[in-house]
């Protein structure tokens, strides 16, 4: 079975799209390039408010960055990468944190630039709500990153065990994706289900495996080579 | 409309973790959980398959140059497992330098000798170019001199391995086809 079924959930590899297409544009690096900043704009959020911006500002520049990504004046200051979309976007950040004028124009402006909907009072909701860390800001912004994969990741299989119609087996099972089973959960939960321990265990394990490829599929999203995937994961677990 | 998230405590590492977020469960606990299956699985053992690229499942990485990277890689419907190399994404400046690569791949999978490695098949997937040869599992000559020291070859090795790699050129120049890149890293003994 390939780790990625051909489900359409690993189409296209969005920042490869992004990459080829370079300083030109065109209709898929663009819709590409959107949804990358679309899921991936709290950690950059957190980022600029771990520098030290207010809530405020944080939101306003991390608008003003997507502005210019989708614009693809980042990618003429920045170069392209050939590499990961998140290395790309923490340069791109440093790069508009070190041009005042840029943010100055950005923050006068207001809001006056919104390429991308983010709700700004969630985002810091979630920022607090996030434990403080004594991590490096690069550091912090790749466990915010890693976290954005798993919650996409999980969503995605939360969708499919519902599109399969079994809502009500992933509420039992989900948690075993986050921790091994202790003695007598499995029997718990096959009398609450109706199967034997065992087909839980089965199912446990495929749970396991669907999300790990899921988390692949979605980083694989962000470098520049499927193959990158999984040396992505790593460096973002470990 | 969103609503403002919620806060759990984990039952397991005492975090705080946002119930509305993962379904509630704790992302430290999940990532520590899916590392170990990265680590255990990898895509490679338990027959679990790797990461694709077009018709091909790609697997460790075996080298890497300027312009692509070269994996092991497994034809996932005739089960060929092959040296594929992928051309880096952004790497071409136009679409006449994408042409070219094409049709230097498509030049090169005409060659047909023993002591070349032989381009199996040639294309793009997902706006990647890519072509797939002959996996030789040898070391490189640099590797094996590396490891042997200048002892490592006797004069008659050393002259049968020159043969052959003058009538392998032979056998691509007579085709209009020059390597340009000729090295010890470039030839693989088998």
């Amino acid at each position: 079975m390939p780790a990625i079924p051909d489900n359409g959930v690993f189409a296209t590899t969005h920042w490869s799209v992004v990459l080829t297409a370079g300083d030109g544009a065109s209709p898929a690096a663009e819709a590409a390039l959107e949804r990358l900043c679309r899921t991936y704009w709290f950690p950059l959020y957190a980022h600029l408010r771990r520098r030290g911006r207010g809530p405020d500002d944080a939101a306003e520049l991390t608008q003003e960055l997507f502005a210019r990504l989708l614009r693809r004046d980042a990618f003429r200051t920045v170069g392209p990468e050939k590499g990961r979309f998140r290395t790309f976007l923490l340069t791109a950040a440093d790069h508009l944190l070190a041009d005042q004028h840029a943010m100055d124009t950005a923050l006068k402006r207001g809001g006056g630039t919104r390429p991308v909907e983010l709700d700004a009072l969630v985002a810091e909701d979630r920022y607090a709500l996030e434990p403080v860390s004594s991590d490096t800001p690069g550091r912090d912004f790749d466990r915010r990153w890693a976290l954005v994969l798993l919650d996409q990741a999980f969503a995605r299989l939360a969708e499919e065990q519902a599109a399969r119609d079994d809502s009500a087996g992933f509420a039992h099972l989900k948690a075993f994706l986050a921790a091994d089973a202790e003695p007598g959960d499995y029997v718990r939960i096959g009398a609450a289900l109706g199967v034997a321990p065992n087909t839980v265990a089965k199912r446990v394990e495929r749970l396991r495996e669907r999300y790990r490829e899921l988390v692949l599929a979605e980083a694989m999203h962000t470098v520049g080579a499927p193959a990158e995937a999984e040396a992505e994961l790593r460096s973002l677990f470990t | 409309m969103m609503t403002a998230p919620t806060a759990t405590v984990c039952p397991r590492c005492r975090q705080a973790v946002s119930a509305d977020r993962l379904g509630g469960l704790c992302p430290q606990c999940l990532s520590r959980t899916l590392l170990r299956a990265l680590l255990a699985g990898g895509g490679g053992q338990d027959g679990a398959a790797g990461p694709r690229l077009g018709d091909y499942e790609l697997g460790e990485e075996l080298g890497r140059g300027a312009m692509g990277a070269v994996y092991r890689a497994r034809h996932v419907t005739l089960g060929q497992v092959v040296a594929l190399k992928v051309v880096l994404a952004g790497e071409f400046a136009g679409e006449a330098e994408r042409r070219r690569f094409l049709a230097e791949a498509g030049q090169a999978a005409r060659l047909d000798h023993p002591n070349l490695v032989r381009v199996l098949n040639y294309g793009e997937a997902e706006g990647r170019q890519f072509y797939a040869m002959e996996l030789v599992e040898g070391p490189t000559l640099a590797e094996a001199l590396r490891a042997g020291g200048p002892g490592r070859f006797t004069m008659h090795e050393r002259a049968s391995l020159l043969g052959q790699v003058a009538r392998a050129l032979q056998h691509a120049h007579e085709r209009g086809v020059l390597h340009r890149d000729l090295k010890p890293g470039n030839i693989l003994l088998d």
